[in-house]
């Protein structure tokens, strides 16, 4: 089942064209200091991009430099995605003190935790691939995408639990994020299953049209005025006596 | 083969969750209409409750079956209590969200402090719960969702203090409640 070559092309060029997008988004509204991994990694994205296009157009680079190439530049990618989760973490908590430590105690017991579950899925699954380049890629990519997968679904629940206003750019990029690590984590497994070059034709079209929808998203939640919560209104009186009586009967028993 | 499927599964699952968390509906309260939301919580009734030397004693004067049984009854009503006490706190925050944006530094002070007092009686409550379902399950062991009262009280003057600043005009029946 292979893509036609315009659309592959497409989904190639146009999510890094609108990175390319998002940077500069990011740098008008001053949103450096606030997410300097995010904007990172989204250069670190484009420049990735224009190194393998451009190796791509040339016929005298093989591909098994390209193939190397690419799987370097991913495993850079993991990284960095790590390294927004981390600030996504910090920025969710830091503007409430009392639980500024508590973010980071649940960020590092939650990566240690879902290391350890990484690691055991990992070594209980089937591989088919025999070059052992491609047999750690593949086991670095199931084990980054649980534990990415994991730490922003723990993010979504403390949030919601935490009745965190759902506003912020934090939330946007870690829900695109999110989106993105669980389609990769499905693919990841497919790959490790029936192996990189079989699971290409249909994973990798698949993988970049998720991409392209999480770059969309960001673009969009970027650009949009973050939403700041309005003043609690002036209740009517007897909404205020009923709240007062509320209180004091908590307050006297 | 079934490694795959289960990752596969939580990745879906995973997919599921981020589209709702994103897009679903998120629950917006009328903060006019709080009061109506807030589920009552008799302190002295959890304290009571919970208290150590309260369940010694039925220890000591209670055959051990009926002592299970009437322990079970006991902590399943606390477990209530720390239920309410969880869902005010939560509803508490959005007041508190509300108030610390407020342009009156004062407001956004008491605000402040509501929503830290709050969050932490939500992490307590959540801890307290599963504690109080572990001795459901085990009704001899000795776990105390101890600090609970405490905290739920000084979560509440919290939130009197900045109804004092939001409201002004209300003061004399605010002191009156606090």
């Amino acid at each position: 089942m292979a893509v036609p070559r315009w659309l592959f092309f497409y989904l190639w060029i146009a999510p890094h064209a609108l990175q390319a997008v998002l940077a500069i988004v990011m740098i008008r509204r001053r949103l450096l200091q606030q997410f300097p991994a995010f904007f990172a990694y989204t250069v670190y994205e484009v420049v990735q991009f224009l190194v393998l296009f451009t190796m791509d157009q040339f016929d005298s680079v093989p591909q098994i430099q390209w193939g190397t190439t690419e799987i370097i530049g991913r495993t850079g990618s993991m990284i960095l995605r790590f390294v927004v989760v981390h600030e996504i973490f910090d920025n969710v908590f830091q503007s409430y003190p009392a639980l500024k430590a508590f973010g980071g105690v649940v960020f590092r017991w939650a990566t240690v935790v879902l290391m350890i579950i990484a690691v055991t899925v990992v070594g209980y699954s089937a591989g088919t691939d025999l070059n052992r380049f491609t047999v750690v890629y593949t086991i670095l990519d199931r084990a980054v995408s649980i534990v990415q997968c994991g730490l922003l679904v723990l993010l979504v629940l403390l949030a919601r639990f935490l009745s965190f206003p759902w506003t912020s750019y934090a939330f946007g990029i870690a829900l695109g994020l999110g989106f993105f690590a669980s389609v990769d984590l499905g693919i990841a497994a497919l790959r490790a299953q029936y192996g990189l070059a079989v699971a290409a034709e249909i994973t990798d079209p698949i993988s970049m049209a998720t991409y392209h929808c999480c770059v969309l998203f960001w673009v969009v939640t970027l650009l949009r005025p973050e939403r700041v919560i309005g003043r609690v209104g002036s209740p009517p009186s007897q909404e205020l006596e009923h709240w007062n009586s509320v209180l004091q009967r908590l307050l006297q028993q | 083969m079934t490694i795959t499927l289960l990752l596969i599964l939580f990745a879906l699952a995973a997919l599921v969750f981020f589209v709702l968390g994103g897009f679903g509906p998120i629950r917006h309260l009328d903060q006019n209409k709080l009061s109506k939301h807030i589920r009552e919580v008799d302190l002295e009734a959890f304290r009571n409750l919970v208290d150590p030397d309260e369940e010694e004693f039925l220890r000591v004067n209670l055959p051990p079956n009926e002592f299970r049984a009437i322990q079970r009854q006991r902590l399943r009503a606390a477990l209530d209590y720390v239920a309410a006490v969880s869902h005010n706190a939560a509803l508490l925050l959005h007041l508190g969200q509300s108030a610390r944006r407020s342009t009156d530094a004062r407001i956004a002070e008491a605000g402040q402090n509501l929503v830290e007092n709050a969050l932490r009686l939500r992490l307590y409550s959540a801890l307290a719960i599963s504690k109080l379902c572990l001795r459901i399950a085990f009704p001899v062991a000795v776990l105390q969702p101890a600090g609970i009262a405490e905290r739920y009280q000084q979560m509440t003057e919290g939130a009197a203090q900045l109804g004092r600043l939001q409201y002004p005009s209300n003061g004399a029946l605010f002191s009156r409640t606090l």
